[in-house]
């Protein structure tokens, strides 16, 4: 028997084709759960009928709804940190499980590394080639900017200790890519952050997500590798600026491919701002340094080269 | 080695404050100053009461606090000049006036607009005495109508189900609208009292002669629900922008009473208090709910939590709905930035109220400095009130700059709900444009036509109707 300490939080907005796996692949995890929170984004589907179905069947779930209309992932998951009532936060989103067994995975690290605040999984079979280990904030951080294999963003296949949450850890209201930005703020208030090979998470990502379309919502991810640099760029430069590359480029590329002249003139001219700094990088990922190499070709030539690789 | 403790103090730092952390532009923030079972008043002099008003204003006024809810009429008395009702016992000994004279709450509406917030008159309706034992004065109206009050667990009350009660309460209520500059009037939880146990609420002869065939809790809350609505229609009548508002017990009902009802299992307003309070905004004869949340967010009985989604489900969407805090034991469970969070998330509420104004002065657990560093440390405006008046005060006119004194025309007031009583005041970095709605641009609400600028940039003036809506901004002055 273990003792129930973690709180899962899902933010739930239409998911009544989806939820009933993501709700059992946390009700098949054991005592370790002591709550499970739903947290319902003004669902229109019946989602809310079958959450009171779930609220019935299984006594450690409760349902909460704040408001009328749907306002994003972002408020209802600092909703569901509110709420929460266990020594350790998961996320986990309506669409997507918890692979069997994961949180006394998760639980594991902790066990080994005392000292630790978040422990991170994965959500891809070998995306994490490394041994277990637990890294300084500084170091959690700069592994993550630098998008190092197996340090991902998501805010889900993460234990938190809850006592790291507060006004100043909450996702930002209203933004997507809320995770990518507040995944360092809360590293760096841990003591240290362990990290695990074993695949803890099943992200199952839809046709016609939002990641894989273009929308103005994109931009958002240039508002989160902005508000990174504004807040590390004092302390971990090469890091945030990788990160702002990545996303730069990224979203020049998607631009490009769209035909969004202003985004992709917007990107561009940052990309020249940070290209010669991310060539120098030794700590870049390859694939920043050779979009960073092929920008010299100018304009034209790297938005062939992009519609042609998409 | 220095250098390494600087680079962790700077990464701690980088980790520090999302936007809007400092809480929306506009946002209901009440205390509650008591006076009932307050010593104080009594036994200092008049000048140490005004010099400690004033300095409890200051200081909920520096935790950000915009209104101000100061109880009159703690038991049947008055804290303020009344014919009707003597003054009050935690005033002054026997229903005498002070000495040297003063009135608490014309001193009160004076000082709290002079500082830009607003206040709310308390009053408790039935409430008459605290003990068996306690003597009323000379002239107190129990002495020539006893028949009227019920004497239940040795205190008195009035009898809710008397006519001649209503038209009393009503009287008073008129009373400090008429002579007062108030911005509301508050009632809190107490209607029917608690119940204390085997005792019986002596009312069967009114219930006999008014119950009119009703069920006797039927009737009861009937009662209730009269009361209310004459006070509404009365400041309808007088002065319509004067708000009114209930800050009632937290739990409606339970669920295992009615599936409308809050899963929890505490006492029930509808049942135990005969306070039917989602009537009452219902029927748009309260301005706003502020139900007394008291409780810690997981609560076995009565959840916050549970009880802030509940609220926000049932209540907020025809009248204003706000969330009644304690102060003190919010702080001692370490749930401030939680709770705060909640309510801001919670769509349908528009603000808290703290319990009580004098843990907040006296800074307990630390939640004066919690809320000026951080939940309430942007000024905020009281919310408007759109089903009293929508109609915007004129533009403040005559802006101009002395240094760094802004000053401005004081606008002529005609008695209505549009007049110009409160000023808010914005500042803008010289390249930013002037958007009154930005977060941040609000730096002040004052209730004179000044204010004294400590920093350069681009100052703008709105005027605030009584109801608080607000004027087009003023032309702009540069401070430099």
């Amino acid at each position: 028997m273990s003792k129930p300490v973690i709180s899962v939080v899902v933010p739930v907005h239409n998911a009544g084709r989806t939820l009933d796996a993501c709700v059992a692949s946390v009700a098949s995890q054991g005592d370790c759960v002591r709550e499970l929170i739903l947290v319902d984004d003004a669902s229109t589907d019946g989602s809310a009928a079958l959450m009171a179905g779930y609220a019935a069947r299984y006594p450690r779930l409760r349902v909460i709804s704040l408001k009328s209309a749907a306002r994003g992932v972002s408020e209802a998951r600092n909703t569901g940190i509110c709420a929460a009532a266990g020594e350790y936060i998961a996320f986990l989103d309506d669409d997507d499980e918890y692979m069997p067994g994961a949180f006394a995975a998760l639980l594991g690290l902790f066990d080994r590394f005392p000292g630790a605040d978040i422990a991170v999984g994965q959500f891809r079979q070998g995306a994490y080639a490394g041994a277990e280990a637990v890294l300084d904030p500084r170091g959690a951080v700069e592994a993550t900017l630098y998008q190092r294999p197996g340090f991902h963003e998501s805010a889900w296949g993460k234990l938190y200790r809850r006592s790291l949450f507060d006004g100043d850890t909450l996702f930002a209201p209203g933004r997507r890519y809320e995770d990518l930005e507040q995944c360092p703020r809360i590293y760096a208030r841990a003591r240290a952050v362990a990290f695990t090979a074993a695949r803890v998470y099943r992200y199952k990502p839809r046709e016609g997500s939002f990641l894989a379309t273009w929308s103005p919502a994109r931009a958002d991810a240039l508002w989160a590798v902005d508000t990174i640099a504004g807040r590390f760029g004092g302390v971990c430069p090469g890091a945030a600026r990788s990160r702002r590359f990545s996303a730069y480029f990224n979203l020049f590329n998607l631009a490009a491919a769209n035909s969004n002249d202003e985004m992709v003139r917007r990107c561009w001219a940052e990309l020249k701002k940070m290209r010669a700094a991310v060539l120098r990088d030794g700590r870049c990922r390859m694939r920043n340094r050779i979009a960073a190499a092929l920008s010299y070709g100018g304009l034209t030539f790297t938005s062939l080269l992009s519609k042609m690789f998409r | 080695m220095k250098k390494n403790v600087i680079t962790i103090l700077l990464f701690l730092l980088a980790a520090v404050g999302i936007a809007a952390a400092s809480g929306p532009k506009r946002e209901f923030r009440g205390a509650w100053l008591q006076t009932v079972w307050q010593d104080g008043y009594r036994t200092r002099t008049t000048a140490q009461n005004k010099a400690y008003l004033r300095e409890q204003l200051d200081k909920l006024k520096a935790a950000g606090v915009n209104a101000v809810l100061f109880q009159v009429r703690p038991q049947s008395d008055a804290f303020y000049d009344s014919k009707i009702e003597p003054w009050s016992r935690f005033l002054t000994d026997g229903g005498a006036a002070p000495k040297p004279w003063w009135d608490p709450l014309e001193f009160m509406v004076e000082e709290c607009h002079a500082r830009g917030m607003e206040l709310h008159a308390w009053l408790n309706p039935y409430r008459v005495t605290g003990s068996a034992k306690q003597t009323l004065p000379r002239g107190h109206v129990y002495h020539k109508h006893p028949g009227r009050f019920v004497r239940y667990d040795g205190k008195l009350y009035f009898n809710p189900g008397l006519p001649e009660n209503r038209e009393f309460i009503i009287k008073v209520v008129d009373d400090i609208i008429s002579r007062y500059d108030v911005d509301g009037i508050h009632f809190d939880d107490y209607f029917y009292p608690y119940p204390v146990k085997g005792k019986e609420f002596a009312d069967s002869k009114a219930f006999a002669r008014y119950g009119g065939g009703m069920k006797l809790g039927d009737w009861r809350r009937r009662n209730v629900d009269m009361l209310i609505e004459e006070v509404h229609e009365c400041i309808h009548r007088r002065k319509p922008w004067v708000r009114f508002g209930v800050s009632p017990f937290g739990i409606w009902r339970n669920k295992k009473t009615d599936p409308r009802g809050s899963d929890t299992n505490g006492l029930q307003n509808y049942d135990a208090l005969y306070a039917d309070v989602l009537l009452w905004e219902e029927k748009g004869w309260v301005d706003y709910l502020l139900p007394q949340l008291y409780w810690d967010l997981g609560h076995k009985s009565a959840s916050y939590l549970v009880l802030v989604d509940w609220w926000n489900r049932n209540a907020g969407t025809k009248r204003h709905l706000y969330i009644g805090q304690d102060a003190e034991r919010t702080m001692k469970s370490a749930e401030l930035w939680r709770k705060v969070e909640l309510t801001r998330t919670a769509d349908r509420v528009r603000g808290n109220c703290w319990w009580s104004g004098y843990s907040v002065t006296a800074n307990k657990g630390g939640v004066a400095d919690s809320l000026a560093a951080r939940y309430q440390s942007v000024p905020a405006l009281v919310p408007s009130y759109p089903w009293i008046s929508g109609e915007r005060p004129a533009a403040v006119s005559g802006l101009k700059a002395e240094h760094r004194r802004l000053s401005w025309k004081e606008a002529a007031r005609r008695g209505r709900a549009s007049d110009a009583v409160r000023y808010a005041v914005y500042r803008f970095d010289s390249r930013e444009d002037v958007d009154t709605e930005r977060d941040g641009a609000l730096v002040a609400v004052v209730g004179k036509p000044e204010y004294e600028a400590c920093r350069a940039g681009v100052y703008v003036v709105t005027a605030l109707s009584r109801v608080n809506v607000e004027s087009e901004p003023s032309s702009p002055v540069v401070i430099r």
